[in-house]
């Protein structure tokens, strides 16, 4: 900078200096106020400020959702602030997680590969278009097509759907589908047919139209999204006129906004900073064992990763880390252990039946001694850093509790794309730490792992021959019964030998100021707003 | 050598410095991961991840993949965001306002608060004022704005309730961020103003002017402080580059629509083209805010001349 500045004191005319000054002045005030006067003078972000009104609910959300269309994205973040606009055709109880009717009155098996849905009569989306047979075909011909959905639409994959009449669609599946209600309540989300031919999938993304009890009003990038009530919603316009999820991504202000009132409902927060919550008089906290599975999962395909092909190797690994001290000391007891298993009680498909695994680093010692590696191995263990809540900590603590047992590891922290980039290119290593949120049938976990196999490089695996036949039978298996026994018995080979160390499902937080009631802190993270409405004596 | 010409060789001078940095953005965000992972998710089959590959052009060879890029941006377009499916332009358009008025907001406060503590610092050096300022720009300095935000946050969000904890929309929502912002910035500017006060203050100019029997006033406002604003102003030169970096961290922590929060998003689903824009428009933001800052110094001291 300074070589573009001299000083020159022999000339500069005392006029020239003025317009010059003046000039320079007058174009700083104008570039410093504009945006300012632009700005400040829009109105109020908050609904709430705006009308002074109680009909106004506020949410403090923590991310902005890319897309309104709820066929281009799986993010529960992003379809929580869909789920005001379009419902689905059933959803799941927020804490037992069964599968109720919702868009669709009910769901039968006619035959193994013929499924008959039954939908709501009289439901409109609220531009008027009527929720048909002829609708829900086309949302599920659409859904099926978008990339995003291959895994998650790979079992309905060759199925024919016939609209019988206005209420009834029949679905005739290539092979027997038995995740079809966990599907719907999951996925299952109607969209209106004509006006999504109009606008196309990126202009249904900004303008959103649906069932639900609200209408898209406007969507301020980074700021808040605000939604009207709709007058026709087919249950009866909800309690509040206004909803207004503000976008804060800072858990902080999440939970000083709950505490201070300026939002109803504060989405997503951690045990620590629900402490000083707990004891806000206006303020409720909620709390539920959520679905994110973690796991430390084993890699035997990777070069050094032989001596995991021995069950008494995999099976002391897990003896060797204290689940329940990982939990009590990092987490503070607000976690679940996985007991022996890749199942939390809220899946279908958990067995109780199945131990935990003792926390025994003598005795893991021992099977590995017996397994032909008395005097342990090498081993490189993955995990990653910010990407999941305490990942590095809880990632370094089990590192050392593998020392202790006698295995040389080599830590590999990594930041999340390059820990993707090293898993898909079957680089990670021989252990790696994920956590992970599947559908609440355990059909989606064991999936996830056989599909592991190809698809990621990195599998998450079992190497038995029974679980592989099980799980092919599973898979069409559409008695409830029946495939509930048949993975009851994976999960008991998953103990024997298991595909990784089984670690915890920590818990979700959510606050509530108390004018609020009918929140549910739902096991899949979503926000229901159907039920929430205003305490009497608010 | 006039204005325009000025501007004209200074705008020269800036383009291979944006070439530079449009060269290295590109190659860096590509060293990040996947994007067409990122987008679909976990659930998404090989199969898919490629098709998008292919759709987004990224499995062109670079150099292909730059020079498309280039051209793009010759003719004003920043490309399509991955993740949101929409022109980065209007993305940045959206934004850039917030982001400036937080900016502007932080360097006038900056000015406000730092010059004048500068200065009274230097006139009492030694004395009881001297050394709290000298504290207080140490602990400024020091506490990182993340922190400074959440603490400022707590106390006048949460205990004081003076102040909305977050958001954007009015003067209220601008104060916590502006302030987190500027309090480092401040804290480096009235250091530099006390030690560039102090050093003109014992000019022979200053005496001389003294001596003639001024004012103690008028011998600051119209001999030192003038004289002294060249070295603080450049620094704000170089600050302007650290508070938009700053407020990338100071927009997630206070819920502030600007273009550092979509910095963040992009940054954390590998949106090539997002990222690259944006950082096209810090570097030009640095770059003007250079060019206007060289310009001040005529502003501040007339006999100074373009060359």
């Amino acid at each position: 900078m300074a070589n573009t500045v001299a000083s020159d004191r022999s000339s500069s005319p005392e006029t020239d200096r003025m317009s010059r000054r003046n000039v320079l002045a007058r174009g700083a005030v104008i570039g410093l106020a504009a945006p300012g006067v632009a700005i400040l003078g829009r109105s109020g972000t908050s609904a709430r400020q705006d009308d002074g009104s109680d009909q106004t609910l506020t949410i403090a959300h923590n991310v902005d959702p890319a897309t309104f269309n709820p066929y281009l994205t799986t993010a529960a973040a992003e379809e929580s602030a869909i789920l005001p606009i379009v419902e689905k055709l059933a959803v799941f109880d927020g804490e037992t997680m069964d599968v109720l009717p919702w868009l669709a009155e009910s769901w039968e098996y006619l035959d193994p590969t013929t499924i008959q849905l039954k939908l709501r009569p009289g439901v409109t989306f609220s531009n008027g278009e009527p929720l048909n047979a002829a609708a829900a075909k086309w949302g599920f011909e659409e859904w099926m097509a978008q990339p995003v959905m291959a895994q998650a639409s790979a079992s309905l994959k060759g199925s024919t759907f016939e609209a019988v009449d206005e209420t009834t669609l029949v679905i005739r599946t290539a092979k027997p589908v038995p995740s079809f209600p966990t599907i719907i309540g999951r996925y299952g989300y109607m969209l209106p047919p004509a006006y999504y031919a109009e606008v196309g999938a990126e202009g249904f993304s900004s303008a959103p139209i649906g069932t639900g009890p609200f209408v898209l009003d406007r969507h301020e990038p980074d700021s808040q999204i605000v939604y009207t009530r709709n007058p026709n919603y087919w249950r009866g316009p909800h309690t509040f006129q206004t909803v207004v999820f503000r976008i804060m991504p800072e858990e902080v202000s999440r939970a000083a906004a709950a505490e201070t009132g300026e939002v109803d409902i504060a989405y997503y927060l951690s045990h620590s900073m629900v402490k000083r919550l707990e004891t806000t008089d206006n303020v409720t906290v909620h709390t539920t064992p959520g679905l994110r599975k973690f796991i430390a999962g084993f890699n035997a395909e990777m070069e050094g990763g032989d001596p995991l092909l021995d069950p008494r190797v995999r099976v002391a690994l897990n003896q060797a880390v204290d689940v329940d001290g990982i939990i009590e000391f990092v987490y503070e007891g607000q976690a679940e252990k996985l007991n022996g298993q890749y199942a939390l009680p809220a899946e279908f498909g958990y067995n109780d039946q199945v131990p935990a695994y003792t926390f025994d680093p003598e005795a893991a010692k021992k099977l590995i001694a017996d397994a032909g590696y008395p005097e342990g191995f090498k081993i490189t263990y993955a995990y990653t850093l910010g990407r999941y809540p305490k990942d590095r900590e809880v990632g370094e603590i089990i590192a050392t509790y593998l020392q202790e047992i006698g295995l040389e590891v080599e830590q590999k922290p990594l930041e999340w794309g390059e820990f993707d980039s090293q898993r898909t290119e079957r680089t990670l290593g021989q252990v790696f730490q994920v956590g992970l949120l599947h559908a609440p049938d355990l059909e989606y976990s064991f999936t996830y792992m056989a599909f592991g196999k190809e698809a990621r490089g990195a599998p998450l695996l079992t190497w038995s021959e029974e679980w592989w036949e099980l799980y092919n039978q599973s898979m069409v298996e559409v008695d409830p019964d029946k495939r509930l026994a048949l993975y009851h018995r994976m999960l008991e080979i998953d103990h024997e030998e298991p595909f990784g160390i089984y670690l915890f499902a920590p818990y979700d937080y959510y606050a509530t100021t108390n004018r609020i009631t009918g929140f549910v802190a739902r096991k899949d993270q979503f926000i229901f707003l159907y039920d929430v409405g205003l305490a009497t004596d608010a | 050598m006039n204005l325009p010409q000025f501007l004209a060789r200074r705008t020269l001078q800036a383009v291979p410095l944006v070439f530079a940095i449009i060269v290295m953005v590109f190659g860096l965000v590509r060293l990040t991961g996947d994007p067409a992972k990122v987008v679909l998710g976990d659930n998404a089959t090989p199969e898919a991840v490629q098709e998008l590959r292919q759709e987004w052009g990224l499995d062109d060879p670079l150099v292909v993949q730059f020079g498309r890029y280039l051209g793009d941006v010759l003719t004003g377009d920043l490309g399509t965001s991955l993740r949101y499916s929409r022109p980065v332009s209007s993305m940045i358009v959206e934004r850039v306002g917030a982001s400036l008025l937080l900016v502007t907001s932080s360097v006038l406060l900056s000015i406000a608060i730092a010059v004048p503590l500068g200065v009274l610092a230097a006139v009492r050096w030694r004395r009881p004022e001297d050394v709290v300022i000298r504290l207080a720009v140490v602990v400024g300095q020091a506490v990182p704005r993340f922190y400074l935000g959440i603490l400022l946050l707590l106390l006048f969000g949460l205990e004081l309730r003076w102040l909305p904890t977050s958001g954007y929309g009015s003067a209220a929502h601008l104060v916590m961020p502006a302030v987190t912002l500027a309090t480092p910035t401040i804290a480096l500017l009235a250091r530099l103003t006390r030690s560039s006060v102090l050093e003109v203050l014992h000019a022979d100019y200053v005496r001389t002017a003294r001596s003639k029997g001024l004012r103690e006033r008028s011998v600051l406002l119209r001999h030192v402080l003038r004289n002294a604003m060249m070295a603080p102003v450049t620094m704000l030169a170089i600050q302007a580059a650290q508070l938009v970096g700053g407020a990338v961290i100071v927009e997630e922590v206070f819920g502030w629509p600007g273009l550092g929060r979509l910095a963040m998003t992009a940054i954390y689903s590998r949106d090539f083209p997002v990222i690259q824009g944006i950082v096209l428009v810090f570097c030009l933001l640095v770059i003007v805010t250079n060019i206007l800052v060289d310009l001040s110094y005529a502003f501040i001291n007339p006999q100074v001349r373009y060359s």
